[in-house]
């Protein structure tokens, strides 16, 4: 029996078409699906905080990931909190201040840092650590805004 | 050498950082390297890290793209960064002055 897992990111159409069908308000879903021989058994979508799992989904291959709609998906099974999240959406604060892309590059790193300490220190010094070094970040973030916009 | 073309000290532990870390310099390593260089004497914010990336690759000193999304990131891409030709000059002629400082005092015996 072959078995493997893969990653996705969801596409823009699918993730805005999913987060007003399943009543989420963020629109950056990403997730894993695992595949048995050739049906794609468990898929679970990510938003941030929370994980949904899908009983099933109609796509041959982790290629069709892609490209799934809505109606690809089987019903939610459950949903979850998930334990691992920093404690603020740290994206709210650069999106004002930064592109799209350099905005998600920042809060990835500060949520895989924080996952790290997290996982060697507990919860409580990681919150303070993203909490504090969001803060503090958005000081130059700022003031380099401020000079490019002028 | 214009005025433009200075390296200020946040700017030389960036560069030093990136020249240390190599291949897998983006955000979180760069940002740590530069803590690990700094040793306690100033407070690094991974948002100034950023910035001062950001005003290096306007100046051609430094190069990024963006790489592929991860699990433990969130599903969000990493930012890569590579030092240019320029800015390797850069630094070594940065570094080459603090080299004739550090001289000039151990010569009057400025530094214990």
């Amino acid at each position: 029996m072959n078995r493997s897992r893969s990653h996705f990111t969801l596409n823009p159409k699918a993730a805005l078409e999913l987060s007003s069908w399943v009543g989420l308000s963020d629109r950056h879903f990403w997730g894993w699906a695992k595949q048995r021989n050739e049906d794609i058994t468990d898929f679970r979508v990510y938003e941030r905080g929370r994980y949904l799992d899908f009983g099933f989904v109609r796509a041959r291959t982790f290629k069709h990931l892609d490209w799934i709609s809505p109606s690809d998906l089987g019903r939610v099974m459950s949903i979850r909190i998930d334990r691992t999240a920093p404690p603020l959406k740290a994206e709210f604060l650069f999106h004002i201040f930064m592109t799209p892309q350099n905005c998600d590059a920042i809060v990835g790193d500060l949520e895989e840092r924080y996952k790290l300490i997290s996982k060697k220190f507990g919860h409580r010094r990681a919150d303070f650590w993203y909490c504090t070094q969001t803060f503090l970040s958005l000081e130059p973030i700022v003031w380099a805004w401020t000079r490019r916009s002028r | 050498m214009a005025k433009g073309e200075y390296l200020g000290e946040f700017e030389q532990l960036i560069l030093t950082a990136l020249l240390i870390v190599g291949t897998d310099a983006y955000g979180m390593t760069v940002h740590e390297q530069v803590e690990k260089l700094a040793a306690g004497l100033r407070a690094v914010s991974l948002g100034s890290v950023y910035t001062t990336l950001d005003r290096l690759e306007q100046k051609g000193y430094v190069r990024s793209w963006f790489g592929g999304a991860r699990e433990e990131r969130g599903g969000r891409s990493k930012r890569y960064f590579e030092i240019t030709g320029a800015g390797e000059s850069a630094l070594k002629n940065a570094l080459r002055v603090a080299d004739n400082m550090v001289a000039g005092l151990r010569e009057i015996g400025g530094l214990a």
